[in-house]
């Protein structure tokens, strides 16, 4: 059974301009102890989706539809008293950003021990020891724990979010953008430790990013997220080989690959649509090289592909024609943008 | 402790400003230069007194100089009116003041900030909407006016509080300590402070529940929520701790800057403080005690600012730890 | 005070003072604190203006009743909406009276402290170097003084005229002003059309006055506004500490008079209360304006 199922989860803000749907049809699952990558451009609402799992949310979001079951219980049904008990014992979270992250005024020992005492109920006289392994654990040295926040440089601190997040064994770890804000040769380093630690504590983890070499590089599985909508989902290997949404196709583009002859990097021209206004149809539609008549007036529905692979797309029977297509700069650059 | 001899220097510096600009108004008044310090009521062995006291008979420069060596030594020369030395009288006039202030602060203080925190939990109410603009007004009411309703009101009309003074007339104590530490001290204290408290809260509270509505904003505020603490470690332990930094430092400047502005409360109340001191020497053209009266005060302005950046320097970690890579 | 590195004003430079001009005027109409103030303050400057014919004694004119006798404090009534003081003199007239002192020292005080303010920080941010050093150290000893004690210091010294309260007022609050504004000239200073006005060979005065000074005009008026309510109490603290001229009847004044007069202990309600809170609604009102100014010039998000 999986640890985590989103099931169709709807998830509106309420702004001065009107409500407006950042999260329509928010559905995936995490199977136990794998690494689940959740991927998509700015704004399409994976943040807000993997916030949700956690409850903790902007103040004018609400979620207004479907379940978010954590090993079976639906965390949507249960009381705040029960939410509450299960965060960060069982699901942890991992900012993008540990410096805005951490309380600038305590010392990092202290907080990973308010973590420890409050919620783990370790005595505090008995928490070194652990403070100690789990900065050894994320590649820290403990002497250094007595250190604020910005006494840290970015990665390091970085892995001190990593360490909190594991303070108390949970089962789930969500990291939104865990590298994102950290430069290339340390965005590896950090991220392999992370890699290995859920590797080692057999951790199901969702790892948010608007980046697809990251994903590539460490996934198991990869759900692909388009203007609040989840387009595709299904095994590493599937997603990228054999993608069937136009989306994943123009994605799997953007960044090269190594086996293949060095092809022209091919962005997707034009923007994700406004969220504020009502959609109609494909989301995707504008700016899909293969949208037919049917594809604007009709929102493709999830549905599976092949075996435990999902995606929306009316001409997913045609996906092997449109797949090469698809690795066709010239394909993109025509788009009915 | 770089950040320590930079601003150290800058306080002597505008001390050293204020006392020369003392010097100057009362050396360059019309008339005989001596008279700051002396006037026709001495007698001949006090004029030859204070004229080796303070070099009257010496140039210029060289009375500068001993000028200042007095002021470090606290030598003020002697009051018209009273025939003490001026740094007796401010020394007895001085816990007075001090008392006052400080009550009056921590009470304004106490309660502003937990208001200010309380408010910003309503934020987005009726509470605030009514809240808000009785604050500002009572900010800005003239606090010697705030004084004089209390003082009708409590002191007069339904006679709990005493009309004024800090003790009543007539009652004597063994020493300094005993009469502050009285009853009598206490109950003659209220009122006065009660002013102060009034005037002052505003600040703080209007303060405190900018910086709760910054700093619940923040981060790190999201993530202790995340990690599933309780209210109070959310908003007390994390909120209230990092909003509290800018008041610490209001609370010092506070005290920096109502050691002057208390002029006023102390004479509706006719306490016996440092501000009704400088006010009877100025009015009475009592030289010699009003130059002491206002260095005095000037003194712990400065001295005050000079704690309050200090203060945040040591109250956030962000200073006082260095980065470290 | 919110960082002036942040303003969100210059993302079109005003280069004309008229631009400058109309985005102050404009603002009042947009913020309802903006507009109360501004209401309170349309009401007193009348009040000022025509105090004259408003106030039906003389403020100062001892009066009598009818059967000869002394019009020692007189309840409210027809002839004297406010009573009368122990001395006989018409409360309501003196307060109408009293408007015209407020307002007067006021805006003085804080004109000329908008002023200073202003000119130091522009010359302190635009020319930089020992100018800079200079100003700011002066700065520096400007806030390290005692402010009332000093105005009564100066009152007290050179006489007990409302120019000398002002001047005080002058000397001293400047500061804070010169700060923000000095901080808002060091961003702009960088901005292109200063750069391109240098090329083409303008003067700094020119560059100063005409192409960076209109930029700092909202932040000067909003120092300005602030500087009103701090200068009427302090006048009226001043003049209740008896150091305000003795012929000119200002609502300190009165305060002091009801004071001395015992006032208090009498229970004279009619006597003290109304001069506060004529100052409280001036100050309030200047309060007001001023937080609508901030509200333009610092928008918060509203969530």
């Amino acid at each position: 059974m999986a640890i985590l199922a989103l099931e169709d989860v709807h998830v509106e803000y309420e702004t001065a301009a009107g409500t407006v749907r950042a999260v329509d049809r928010g559905s995936f699952f995490v199977p136990r102890g794998e690494l689940v990558g959740l991927v998509g451009e700015s704004g399409c609402g994976k943040t807000t989706l993997a916030r949700a799992v956690t409850g903790v949310m902007a103040r004018n979001a609400r979620i207004t539809r479907g379940h978010i079951r954590f090993e079976g219980r639906d965390l949507l049904a249960a009381s705040p008293t029960e939410r509450r008990a299960v965060l960060w014992r069982e699901i942890a979270f991992i900012p993008q950003s540990a410096m805005n992250a951490l309380d600038p005024v305590y010392r990092v020992s202290s907080q990973l021990r308010e973590v420890l005492v409050e919620r783990g109920g370790h005595r505090t006289s008995h928490v070194a020891p652990r403070i100690d392994e789990l900065f050894r654990m994320v590649g820290l040295d403990p002497r250094r724990q007595r250190d604020f926040p910005h006494q840290f440089s970015g990665g390091m601190r970085q892995r001190v979010g990593i360490a909190l997040a594991l303070a108390l064994q949970p089962k789930l770890l969500i990291a939104d953008e865990p590298v994102t804000a950290l430069d290339v040769i340390v965005q590896r380093q950090v991220l392999d430790t992370l890699v290995d630690l859920q590797k080692r504590f057999s951790l199901s983890l969702v790892l948010v990013t608007h980046d697809i070499s990251v994903v590539a590089y460490v996934c198991d599985r990869i759900v692909v997220m388009y203007a609040g909508q989840v387009v595709e989902a299904g095994t590493a290997a599937d997603v990228l080989e054999r993608p069937f949404h136009p989306y994943t196709m123009g994605l799997t583009n953007a960044f090269p690959d190594l086996t293949r002859a060095a092809d022209q990097l091919v962005p997707i021209p034009g923007s994700p649509p406004d969220l504020r206004e009502a959609q109609v149809g494909c989301r995707f539609a504008a700016r899909c090289p293969f949208a037919i008549a049917h594809c604007r007036s009709h929102d493709p529905p999830l549905t599976a592909v092949g075996n435990d692979h999902l995606a929306s797309c009316w001409r997913a029977g045609d996906s092997q024609a449109l797949r090469l297509k698809a690795r066709e700069a010239g394909t993109w650059s025509s788009s009915s943008v | 402790m770089q950040l320590i001899l930079p601003r150290l220097a800058q306080m002597l510096f505008v001390l050293w400003v204020v006392a020369t600009l003392l010097f100057c108004m009362f050396r360059l008044m019309p008339g005989d230069p001596t008279v700051a310090y002396i006037d026709s009521t001495f007698t001949e062995d006090q004029i030859q007194q204070l004229r080796k006291t303070f070099g009257l008979d010496r140039p210029l420069p060289e009375q500068y100089l001993i000028y200042l060596r007095n002021l470090l030594v606290g030598e003020f020369g002697d009051s018209f009116h009273h025939r003490r030395p001026v740094l007796e009288m401010l020394g007895s006039v001085l816990p007075n003041t001090i008392i006052l202030t400080l009550s009056g602060l921590l009470v304004a203080y106490a309660f502003g900030t937990a208001v200010g925190a309380w408010l910003a939990w309503k934020r987005g109410t009726w509470v605030e909407a009514v809240t808000i603009p009785t604050v500002l007004t009572l900010r800005a009411a003239p606090e010697f006016w705030l004084g004089m309703v209390l003082l009708a009101l409590f002191g007069f009309k339904l006679g709990w509080f005493p009309s004024g003074g800090a003790n009543s007339p007539g009652a004597l104590f063994p020493n300094e300590w005993s009469r502050i530490a009285s009853q009598d001290f206490l109950w003659h204290l209220v009122l006065p402070a009660a002013t102060l408290a009034l005037y002052l809260q505003g600040l703080p509270l209007l303060l405190m529940r900018s910086n709760m509505l910054d700093v619940m904003g923040e981060d790190f505020i999201t993530m202790a929520r995340m990690k599933g603490l309780s209210s109070w470690s959310i908003v007390i332990r994390h909120g209230a701790r990092n909003a509290l930094l800018p008041v610490a430092t209001a609370f010092a400047l506070g005290f920096g800057a109502s050691i002057g502005g208390n002029v006023v409360v102390e004479t509706v109340f006719s306490w016996p403080g440092l501000g009704k001191l400088l006010v009877n020497s100025v009015a009475a053209s009592d030289y010699p005690v009003a130059q002491g009266a206002f260095f005095i005060i000037t003194v712990v302005l400065v001295s005050m600012n000079f704690v309050a950046d200090l203060l945040y320097s040591v109250l956030d970690p962000r200073v006082s730890h260095g980065q470290r890579r | 005070m919110a960082n002036a590195a942040d303003l969100p004003l210059a993302a079109a430079p005003l280069r004309t003072w008229l631009g400058g001009m109309i985005r102050l005027l404009r603002a009042p109409l947009r913020d309802p604190f903006a507009a109360v103030g501004t209401l309170i303050y349309a009401a007193f400057f009348t009040i000022a203006l025509f105090a004259d014919f408003i106030a039906p004694h003389d403020p100062l004119e001892i009066l009598f009743r009818l059967d000869g006798n002394l019009a020692r404090s007189e309840p409210a009534s027809w002839q004297h909406p406010l009573g009368t003081t122990n001395l006989g003199r018409d409360i309501f007239s003196q307060l109408v009276i009293g408007t015209r002192a407020a307002l007067v020292v006021g805006l003085t005080a804080a004109v000329f402290v908008a002023l200073i303010g202003t000119v130091v920080g522009l010359v302190s941010g635009y020319f930089g170097g020992w100018i800079d050093s200079l100003l700011m150290r002066l700065a520096d000893v400007a806030l390290g003084i005692p402010f009332l004690p000093f105005v009564i210091l100066i009152a007290g010294v050179l006489g007990p005229r409302t120019s000398n309260v002002i001047l005080a007022i002058a000397l001293l609050l400047w500061p804070n002003t010169a700060r923000v504004i000095r901080s808002q000239v060091l961003t702009v200073r960088e901005r292109a059309f200063v750069e391109a006005a240098r090329v083409t060979g303008a003067s700094d005065a020119r560059i100063m006055f005409v192409h960076v000074a209109p930029n700092i005009l909202p932040l000067s008026f909003l120092y300005g506004s602030i500087a009103v309510g701090w200068a009427i109490l302090t006048e009226a603290s001043v003049a209740f500490l008896g150091f305000g001229p003795s012929d000119r009847v200002s609502w300190g004044y009165m305060l002091q008079d009801a004071y001395a007069s015992q006032a208090l202990s009498r229970g004279d309600y009619n006597w003290f209360v109304p001069p506060g809170l004529c100052i409280v609604l001036v100050v309030v009102a200047g309060f007001f304006i001023s937080r609508g100014y901030e509200e333009i010039l610092f928008p918060k998000l509203k969530d």
